[in-house]
């Protein structure tokens, strides 16, 4: 029989390691890749889920819209045995447990891997040449620090900060940054779960907090932080532009180590400032929305959940998901066991277990009123056609609709 | 006719009652009313997006008629190297449109970008970043619209100006009508059904074109370039808000319509004779 | 001054077509390089010369499905909807016009509303209907839809056309005993080369490159087209344009050869046209 299992396009090597080995452990099942595009996994896929001829294993980011509403008409098949066998509540970290379950407390999801994100990384070579100080600890203190080492940069004519405006996600990424350092913790806790209408909002999105990160990245843009352009840039063409040394930093993530190292460039990473006046450590956010389902009307859905079982196991996530592009999930596996890392990727590792690395705010409400919702609105923002105040009202007027359903 | 029927009355019986409904993408359609048409017409950016895409749609149209146009009364006249410049002026509108967004995102950047490198080789800014800013974004968007389109118009227009018999030309000559005043008040005459066709079809095409826009500008920056086509799978996909992008479809659908009609009735009408 | 005109008239030519020609140009010369020196050398001209992003282009990031496939799936639906779009389109069009007056308006009108219908409008319908149908993943089942969304605007096109055609030509087949489908097919098809072949690149173009409705309707890889597969190239995390341009280059040249074939026929169906004015 053959079992057919959705995957985004950039986890092609992932997915073909997976596939040998799952074949080779279960001789009679063959594993057929559905690639799948970033535009579809939050759009058009929730037709191809929920349809009569789904693959047997989709791929269903958590912070989609497709997730949401596939379980609003039952769409998934509740995964409590794959996450009992593979004692996911326990090799999960408790937050990431409690994120990838539905409202009800019953898993229909398994996510996979954890990529970092947000990460400034700076062109060794041109930090010098400028006569820029590296930062202590990895961690730009404050905007004054950020803005001297941006007209550095600019002074001997390369692009400061290399961001990647195009992309509706991206501003979502400086906002998971900032968002931790303005709201104290329990503020953020009532951020990441208050769409969910069983939870009472004890912080609004007019409130300080919030309003504080716009005004930041407002403040960023105004004071040229970004490349010039950068409003109609997007990821590949900010990151090659780094690569060829045009740019003193990218805003990218671990996701981007590889091809990094790759291009021979001489490079290390920094971390943003806070948000003006805040003492708060700034930790790198992490991403834990690659997540995979058994549609209901999956052909094979015993097969699939086994699959998903064989994904979760320590050995694939060492061998499939321990690569320099993301990194496993589960915690019963240790940095050591992960040979093949990139020194840059172990140490952006090192830090988030020095220092944490929460939840992103938009990796973990859905898509529709975080990430695609505010990247459009601090895109408005920045090219001057809405202000703090308006994007801020629009977001608690977001909060309010979703709430209501 | 049933064809017809079946992919598109179905498919417009379906959005519009959609358009009704709450629909979150899956499950059953439940009509509720016309809450979400009172919505779409209450929203400032709908009627921000339908100014644009009015705007971008009437210069793409009138943009690709004229070239063409032009272009058809250069070489319809035998003009050396015909048979080649009909070959390659074609090109454009063959690539897939979707990736050809990808080039023109990328030729546009600042410093990185073939169109910025030839402005510096013209020894001009090679800094400018035209996508970037909420006031120029659109200009890229019709330039490399219109850069597609004028391929297939130019072939119609060619077509009807070599259907125009030589002999009406040399009446014309032997009267003395000098070539720019026998284009002018013997060709376009002539054309005009074809002409009127071929704008009115360019105006829909371009009203309704999703897959430039998007690969371009994703509809930014914020909602600088979100034509109707862009709301309408922002509404509907992104935010999972089916009805009201189906409302929006609907009244897009209506507006075009008239739209459409105004163009036929202007082109026809105009230098009848 | 007739100088001057013949001198600005070559001009505009030549510009426009370099206007036209260069960006494929440089499509084609970017393709042969490193996804860096793509951006380090904008025009093309510099870096090393590489035929990677062909190799990656046409057998596929995976190594299984690449242009090879997409454009044999492209040419499936490409001819489904050919077929389609003119056994339904070309008769309807021509008997629309021999309709009274008021009955053609209104059909026109009819089609003309169906042209307006937006496509991201159809995308969900669609998928519905062809999941329904069990059409999903087949490319043929696609060509048969495209060349029904194509087939208002071929209906226009088309009427536009054979209203115009010379009515002494049609008395006469029906003196000669044809009946009105007869000289249909005898008399007026062959005339039309010139019409059937310029709406069929129309919908061809179309065919070429529609993206939207294909993405979710085609998502077994082996099923998919042209322009849904070299999307796929381009991800979140990694963009590799070096591919997608091997890809642009390699999926126009087919197209090109076919209409440098079918150019002589426009060029003979309009002569032809002509002769009966």
């Amino acid at each position: 029989m053959t079992l057919t299992v959705q995957a985004a396009s950039i986890q092609a090597a992932t997915f073909a390691v997976l596939k040998e080995a799952f074949e080779a452990a279960n001789p009679g099942i063959s594993v057929k890749i559905q690639t799948i595009s970033d535009d579809q996994k939050q759009t058009t896929n929730l037709q191809v889920v929920t349809g009569s001829n789904p693959p047997d294993v989709a791929f269903v980011p958590t912070n989609s819209n497709v997730y949401t509403s596939a379980l609003e008409v039952d769409g998934l098949l509740p995964l409590t045995d794959v996450w009992e066998n593979q004692k996911l509540d326990s090799r999960y970290d408790a937050s990431t447990a409690a994120a990838t379950k539905a409202a009800d407390g019953i898993p229909y999801v398994v996510t996979t891997d954890n990529l970092l994100y947000n990460v400034a990384f700076y062109n060794k070579d041109l930090f010098e040449q400028a006569d820029i100080t590296v930062p202590e600890n990895r961690r730009i203190p404050d905007n004054e620090t950020l803005y001297e080492i941006a007209d550095k940069l600019k002074a001997i004519g390369v692009a400061p900060v290399n961001f990647s405006g195009k992309d509706i996600f991206a501003a979502g990424w400086l906002i998971d940054g900032l968002l931790p350092t303005a709201a104290t913790p329990s503020e953020m806790e009532n951020y990441l779960t208050s769409y969910n209408p069983g939870i009472e909002v004890t912080v609004e999105y007019t409130d300080q907090p919030f309003v504080q990160t716009i005004e930041q990245l407002a403040e960023w843009a105004e004071h040229g932080v970004f490349q010039d352009g950068f409003l109609g840039q997007d990821l590949a063409t900010a990151l090659a532009q780094f690569q060829q040394g045009q740019a003193g930093i990218f805003i990218g993530a671990s996701a981007h180590v590889a091809s990094l190292t790759e291009s021979g460039l001489s490079y290390d990473w920094l971390l943003l400032p806070p948000v003006e006046g805040s003492t708060t450590t700034v930790t790198l956010p992490s991403y834990q929305g690659d997540s995979w389902a058994v549609p209901a009307k999956a052909d094979h859905p015993d097969e699939a959940k086994l699959f998903l079982e064989f994904m979760m196991s320590d050995e694939m996530q060492v061998e499939a998901f321990g690569g320099n592009d993301i990194l496993p999930i589960v915690n019963t596996v240790s940095l050591d066991q992960l040979t093949e890392l990139d020194p840059v990727t172990r140490s952006l590792v090192e830090d988030t277990v020095a220092n944490g690395a929460p939840i992103g705010w938009t990796s973990a409400v859905p898509g529709a009123f975080g990430q695609t919702h505010i990247g459009g609105q601090v895109q408005a923002l920045w090219s001057g056609q809405a202000s703090v105040s308006s994007v801020a009202e629009a977001q608690q007027a977001e909060l309010l609709k979703v709430r209501e359903g | 006719m049933a064809l017809v029927g079946l992919f598109f009355v179905v498919p417009i019986v379906q959005a519009v009652t959609v358009s009704l409904s709450g629909w979150p993408g899956v499950g059953p359609v439940e009509i509720e009313g016309l809450g979400n048409y009172a919505a779409v017409l209450a929203s400032p950016e709908f009627y921000h997006s339908l100014l644009r895409t009015v705007v971008f749609a009437v210069v793409v149209a009138f943009g690709i008629v004229s070239i063409a146009t032009l272009l058809a009364a250069a070489v319809s006249r035998r003009v050396r190297g015909a048979r080649i410049y009909r070959v390659i002026w074609f090109i454009p509108g063959i690539a897939p449109a979707a990736a050809v967004a990808v080039y023109w995102n990328t030729a546009f950047q600042p410093e990185i970008g073939t169109v910025n490198a030839i402005a510096g080789l013209l020894g001009l800014n090679t800094n400018s970043a035209l996508l970037a800013s909420p006031s120029t974004a659109l200009y890229p968007v019709i330039l490399v619209s219109i850069w597609s389109g004028v391929g297939f118009a130019f072939i119609l227009i060619l077509g009807g100006m070599e259907q125009i018999p030589v002999s009406v030309y040399e009446a014309a000559s032997i009267d003395g009508a000098s070539p720019a005043r026998q284009f002018f008040s013997l060709t376009l005459p002539l054309l005009r059904p074809i002409l009127s066709i071929t704008a009115t079809l360019n105006l829909i095409w371009a009203f309704n074109n999703f897959t430039t826009v998007w690969g371009m500008t994703n509809g930014g920056p914020g909602l600088a370039t979100t034509t109707l086509p862009v709301l309408v799978y922002r509404t509907a996909f992104i935010d999972g808000q089916f009805g009201e992008g189906s409302a929006i479809a609907v009244i897009a659908g209506a507006i075009l319509l008239v739209l459409g009609f105004v163009s036929l009735r202007i082109t026809q009408s105009r230098g009848v004779s | 001054m007739r100088r001057l005109a013949a001198f600005a008239k070559h001009v505009l030519l030549l510009l426009w077509s370099a206007l036209v020609v260069v960006p494929f140009v440089l499509i084609c010369l970017l393709a042969f390089r490193s996804e860096k020196d793509i951006y380090n050398y904008p025009l093309g001209l510099g870096g090393s010369f590489t035929l990677e992003n062909f190799a990656i282009a046409w057998w596929g990031p995976g190594g299984d499905t690449g242009v090879g496939i997409f454009l044999a799936n492209s040419a499936s639906v490409a001819l489904t909807a050919l077929a389609t779009n003119l056994a339904f389109g070309a008769p309807s069009a021509y008997f629309i016009t021999l309709l009274s007056g008021k009955v053609r308006r209104r059909l026109i009108r009819v089609f003309l509303v169906a042209t307006v219908v937006p496509l991201v409008l159809l995308v969900v319908p669609y998928f519905q209907l062809f999941d329904f149908m069990g059409g999903l993943n087949n490319p043929f089942a696609l060509g048969f839809a495209y060349g029904s969304v194509a087939l208002p605007t071929t209906v226009l096109i088309l009427t536009a056309f054979f209203s115009d055609f010379p009515h002494e030509l049609r008395e006469a087949a029906s003196l000669d005993g044809l009946t009105a489908f007869g000289t249909f097919i005898r008399v007026v098809l062959p005339l039309s080369k010139g019409a059937l072949v310029g709406t069929s690149l129309l919908a061809l173009i179309f065919v070429w490159g529609e993206s939207q409705l294909a993405v979710p309707l085609l998502q077994d890889p082996t099923a998919q087209t042209v322009p849904v597969g070299l999307l796929a190239f381009r991800g979140q995390f990694q963009g590799q344009l070096g591919p997608i341009f091997a890809g642009l280059s390699l999926a126009a040249v087919p197209i090109i050869i076919v209409y440098l074939i079918f150019n002589r026929f426009i060029a003979k169906g309009i002569a032809l046209g002509g002769v009966f004015r």
